[in-house]
């Protein structure tokens, strides 16, 4: 590491201006007698303008995004990309009782905390029994899900549930088990900033915090060390998209997690041997409309399937792909808006004759809308069959600029087919509280996928979280999708499950509440210089991304061995 | 106007000034008849380099950058100079009533006046800004207004307050002219000059800020001006992925205004400025001065 | 040392009005930090966290009066609130960390370019109408019309990215802990010459044009003339008696301009991703994080009431005439 940075420093300060030669000089040499033998993996997961030293988990907005996973070991991982097969970590297995109202955790024997200490059923407990009582830690929803907790022995702990939820696992997924002997002690755990963080994880030890770079190292009482190759986490202050392209000539990262423009051209031409990106399609974006809507004229739009179908028909898709997101997402073209990741999951029934209205046609759109009696007023612009306006901004937050281009492609569409669209750019903050409050017209969003499609589906479509949370602004009602959710909740085997959400994919393709254009690319890039065992689109086992979101980062991690 | 004009036009930089921002100003006037079409329009492919059929290349979004340039001409320049006016007519009145008057009047005005200088502008921009969500170019223009009337506001109050005592305005007060007369009729004339540079420097402030706000993405993402140009090439990494052109014809657009400003202003400072073209004394100094360079220059 | 009695009037008022400002502001807009706080727990928020914070956070429902006493208070403490950001640390933190290097950032700025401006307008003043004025001279006016986003965005570029000089960012290696010594000073140094020359033409601009036209009426005054007659040397004239005396109206002017320079640091830093207070400001700015923005702006007014403050003392300290005619 030491030689690669002062080999890099000299080179970029050529063009031989003295004194900066003669500083850069120094400031390798400052930084050559850094260790040589450790495998020190440069990293970039957010951006931030500095660094604090927050890795409290219950924290989302605040913590550091190494605290989950590297820190915080979770109990069990699901693979997506794997049919959401479960990959054990803490836990070694799960059992439902015959009822299933409740569930009991098997815990790895012998694990322990970074300080030596034991991690037993007490830590789970302790855990949830903290959420439970403090709602504002309930960072996976444990409040509407869990009645109680026992910790019959110390590598069991049963929790009983509310109701009956055969994906409570999966739901319970970003859980971070905290050491009790630690946090009995914090007065105010959400104030909490845990500085010296005590985890399960395999980089557990703060080496060095400054607010631009730290450095997160080997736990030395890590369970898992054997499969453990890389020595510390090195974490450098990046603010944003083009400090990380000027950042990119140096050579220094070795996973990154960015939006990088152009990247064959910004990125892998640094370095074509060891550079490279798979940036597989994710969560499907989709344009809601709120069919809570004060508007008189377009609530009468928005319920009728036709209006929506011809919306459907105004997307350039491949516009947005391309121009917009500069080639990086998929179209998706499936009426029930399945992403790709979730292939195995898909039923051909659902798709089809379903999915004709997933082209670009205008013609098409115009002729639905003019079947359906949408008349064209003198401003061009089309009423409702009863004679109502229609016009609606669609949101999308100032400053996500990719995706306020790729909404002005699809207004251009709509007024193309007569449709009264615009765009309206609130801040984020507003544009959260319009999803919350009900206010909105029409949004482009995305929703948060689990291991399975299910949660994506149960939390953006089901009556229960309608307008709850942001990633189900559409306030969609449709008491047979509901009862198909819980039905799906109440069995176990991945046979029912999937029968079950076959039928899901086809109502949703037959009610078409939402109308899915693209979905979202995964962030990842890496660098093969210093490391090997990336996962590739030739190896596609697991997301790539090192994001807080993708739990599997974990294993990506254990992969990578220094290359010598 | 004569006594603006002539000596103006005398100077070639500010001819030169002058014609730069003519034309900027013919070009936004014609923008539909030289750049037809509209200017958010989709008419190419992503970043394609200047070449005959767009000029000035494309943007990322694949708009016509030739077509956003002279479009945007209009927000910005418009924005620029409205606002220019608006802090102009703020800053001389206020100034002008505070030194007439003088009085308590003259000290809560200068009171507030000073105040409001010390407070830094741009911070307090963007905590108008920020509070207010997104701005159009109105906000931005009643922003900028707001806080930034000061600077006139003082140097025209040194000025009235000179001028309350000379012969023509106690003249006029005996006459029984009523204040506003005086005050608008008598002595606002003789501050033509001084008016002038503050205009000039006020659109030229407003222009800055305007930019900064607009590049920091306080703007509307979807008004086409040289600031949310600036702001949308930026986030498309224009400079990095090698397309000079979309954040180049912009900025070139926002300095060639401020040269061409500038170029004005620097003659109006000269030539109205009585402090540099102040007392005998100097005048006397440049002479000898003159006819020392021409000796050394004829001993060369 | 007296300051007039008006100065200090000045004062109160502009800092009773950036205080009053800050709380009347986040109370008329539609933003408020608790929705700032919600939005930043972003789409993963669980509906029963998103009401937690609604009841930790949400509607003060004390009459305005007491919510200002209790404002005041806060701010005689050196209270100014929680980040939202940043929670759960303190608007004061915040700042802290990064206010260091704006005033080093800005300092430097302002000690280099009164270097060269003063020196320019004053050479450009004694030969007025030569060639060197004709060329300098406007040149200065077109600098402080140029928006600093534009030399920003080029200097970074050229020499930054394409020439690879200088680094592209921070205040100084990561790799390198603070302390007293070659590697790290130079570090600093190097990390802060292009922001330093991205801030340096505003002001040169704006000093020389000061110098230039106070030096032009201090060299008309009769004593510089008495002092050509004496025979003194044409230097000694030029600085002992005109530089000197014509810096007055530029020490004023500097620190007027405080608040501009660090308009400009905003941009500067936000470019250069140098950690200072508007690269801060910036970001409390995206993520609505206005506790943070409100301390920002007080904190900016205070160093510029702070500025002039010292300005009016040393006038009064310099030029006994001032102190007479000021009243």
């Amino acid at each position: 590491m030491g030689q690669h940075k002062s080999v890099n420093r000299i080179v970029s300060a050529r063009a031989g201006w003295a004194a900066a030669t003669a500083l850069a000089a120094l400031m390798a040499w400052g930084t050559g007698a850094a260790s040589a033998a450790e495998a020190v993996l440069t990293m970039h997961i957010e951006e931030q303008t500095s660094w604090v030293q927050n890795f409290n988990p219950f924290d989302l907005a605040g913590r550091r995004q190494s605290t989950m996973d590297f820190i915080y070991e979770p109990l069990v991982i699901f693979n997506a990309q794997d049919g959401g097969k479960p990959v054990w970590r803490l836990a070694t297995g799960y059992k439902f009782s015959d009822d299933l109202k409740s569930i009991t955790y098997e815990l790895r024997p012998g694990v322990k905390w970074s300080d030596g200490q034991p991690l037993t059923s007490a830590d789970v407990k302790y855990t949830i029994d903290l959420m439970l009582k403090n709602a504002a830690l309930d960072i996976v929803g444990v409040g509407q899900t869990v009645a109680s907790v026992d910790a019959p022995s110390p590598t069991e702990v049963k929790i009983n549930l509310k109701a009956i939820n055969s994906d409570f696992p999966e739901s319970i997924g970003d859980l971070p088990v905290v050491p009790e002997h630690i946090w009995k002690d914090v007065a105010d755990p959400v104030a909490f900033k845990n500085d010296k963080p005590i985890g399960s994880g395999p980089m557990t030890e703060l080496r060095r915090f400054t607010p631009q770079v730290y450095e997160q190292c080997r736990n030395p009482n890590y369970w898992d060390a054997a499969s453990l190759h890389v020595d510390c986490l090195r974490l450098p202050q990046i603010s944003g998209n083009d400090q990380m392209l000027a950042t990119l000539p140096e050579g220094k990262m070795d996973w990154i997690g960015s939006f990088i423009p152009e990247i064959d051209k910004t990125f892998v031409a640094l370095d074509a041997d060891h550079n490279g990106y798979w940036q597989p399609p994710a969560e499907t974006v989709a344009f809601q409309m709120n069919f809570k809507s004060t508007n008189p004229g377009n609530l009468e739009a928005y319920k009728d399937l036709n209006f929506r179908h011809a919306f459907s028909l105004a997307m350039d898709r491949t516009a947005m792909v391309d121009i917009a997101g500069f080639g990086y997402p998929v179209v998706n073209l499936h009426a029930s808006g399945l992403p790709p990741r979730f292939e195995s999951w898909r039923n051909k029934d659902a798709e089809g004759a379903k999915d004709e209205f997933m082209g670009f046609d205008t013609a098409k759109a115009n002729k639905i809308l003019d079947d359906a009696g949408y008349k064209k007023g003198a401003d061009g612009f089309r009423t409702t069959p009863s004679g109502k306006p229609i016009a609606f901004p669609v949101i999308v937050p100032n400053g996500w600029t990719d995706w306020i281009d790729a909404v002005q492609i699809a207004v251009e569409g709509l007024r193309a087919a007569g449709i009264n669209a615009s765009v309206a750019t609130p801040e984020y903050e507003q544009w959260q509280k319009q999803i919350l409050d009900g206010s909105f017209e029409v949004v482009m969003n995305s929703r948060a996928d689990g291991a399975t499609p299910f949660r994506g589906y149960y939390q953006s479509l089901s009556t229960n979280y309608g307008g709850r949370i942001t990633s189900a602004p559409s306030r969609y009602s449709d008491p047979k999708l509901d009862a198909l959710f819980d039905q799906y909740s109440k069995v176990t085997s991945d046979d029912d499950h999937k029968k079950i959400f076959n039928e899901i994919q086809v109502m949703i393709a037959d009610g078409f509440p939402v109308v899915p254009v693209f979905n979202g690319p995964t962030w990842y890039q890496y660098s093969s210089k210093r490391f090997a065992g990336w996962v590739t689109d030739k190896d596609p086992v697991m997301n790539p991304e090192d994001h807080d979101n993708n739990r599997m980062r974990l294993m990506h991690l254990l992969r990578l061995k220094p290359v010598q | 106007m004569n006594f603006a004009l002539q000596p103006i036009l005398a100077q070639k930089k500010a001819v030169a000034g002058l014609i730069i921002i003519v034309v900027l100003g013919l070009m936004a006037l014609f923008a539909p008849v030289i750049a037809p079409g509209e200017p958010a329009a989709r008419v190419g492919r992503s970043h394609q380099p200047p070449s005959v059929e767009h000029v000035m290349g494309t943007t990322k979004m694949g708009r016509d950058v030739y077509r956003q340039f002279v479009w945007g001409a209009r927000t910005s320049l418009a924005v620029g100079f409205a606002t220019g006016i608006a802090i102009t007519i703020l800053g001389t009145a206020i100034g002008l009533i505070a030194g007439y008057v003088g009085g308590r009047t003259d000290a809560v005005l200068d009171l507030v006046t000073n105040a409001v200088l010390v407070i830094p502008n741009l911070p307090l921009l963007i905590l108008l800004a920020s509070f207010a969500g997104t701005v159009g170019p109105m906000t931005i223009m009643v922003i900028i207004a707001l806080t930034s009337w000061p600077w006139g506001a003082r140097m025209t109050r040194a000025q009235t307050l000179a001028l309350r005592n000379r012969d023509f305005v106690t003249a006029s007060k005996m006459i029984g002219e009523p204040a506003w007369r005086i005050i608008f009729v008598e002595i606002l004339p003789n501050l033509t000059p001084l008016v002038g540079i503050n205009l000039v420097g006020s659109i030229i402030y407003a222009l800055v800020a305007q930019t900064t706000l607009e590049y920091l993405g306080f703007g509307d993402p979807l008004k086409v001006s040289w600031g949310t140009m600036l702001y949308n090439a930026q986030n498309s990494s224009a400079i990095m992925v090698g397309a000079w052109w979309d954040i180049g014809a912009p900025a070139a657009g926002i300095a060639l205004t401020g040269l061409g400003l500038a170029l004005l202003n620097f003659t109006f400072d000269e030539i109205a400025n009585p402090q540099l073209r102040s007392g005998p004394a100097l005048t006397r100094w440049f002479r000898l001065t003159r006819a020392r360079n021409r000796q050394l220059e004829a001993r060369r | 040392m007296h300051i007039s009695r008006r100065r200090l009037g000045v004062y109160a008022v502009a800092l009773a009005f950036a205080i009053v400002m800050n709380f009347v502001l986040p109370r008329l807009m539609p933003g408020s930090p608790v929705d700032a706080m919600i939005a930043q727990l972003g789409p993963r928020a669980t509906p029963a966290a998103i009401e937690a914070i609604k009841a930790r956070f949400g509607a003060v429902d004390q009459p305005l009066l007491s919510q200002f006493v209790d404002y005041l208070k806060g701010l005689a403490t050196l209270d100014l609130g929680v980040s939202v950001k940043y929670y759960p640390q303190t608007v004061t933190q915040v700042l802290g960390r990064s206010e260091i290097w704006t005033s080093f950032l800005v300092v430097t700025a302002i000690i280099f370019s009164l270097c060269v401006g003063v020196v320019l307008g004053a050479v450009a003043a004694w030969r007025r109408g030569g060639r060197f004025d004709t060329i300098v001279s406007p040149l200065a006016v077109i600098m402080i019309a140029i928006p600093p986003v534009i030399i920003a965005l080029t200097t970074l570029f050229v020499f930054a990215v394409s020439l690879q000089w200088f680094p592209v960012g921070y205040a100084y290696d990561p790799n390198l802990d603070p302390a007293f010594n070659f590697t790290f000073i130079g570090s600093v140094f190097a990390h802060a010459i292009l922001p330093v020359l991205t801030l340096s033409p505003y002001l040169i601009g704006e000093f020389q044009t000061t110098m230039r036209s106070s030096m032009i009426s201090v060299l008309g005054e009769d004593y510089v003339t008495m002092g050509r007659a004496k025979g003194l040397s044409h230097r000694a004239v030029m600085f002992s008696y005109g530089a000197r005396n014509a810096m007055l109206p530029v020490l004023t002017n500097l620190a007027l301009m405080l608040g501009a320079v660090f308009g400009g640091s905003i941009v500067t830093e936000i470019v250069f991703n140098y950690p200072g207070l508007g690269l801060t400001l910036y970001t409390a700015s995206i993520t609505r994080d206005y506790p943070v923005i409100q301390g920002q702006l007080l904190l900016m007014t205070l160093a510029t009431l702070g500025a002039n403050l010292l300005v009016d003392i040393i006038y009064g300290l310099v030029d006994p005439r001032l102190r007479e005619a000021s009243e």
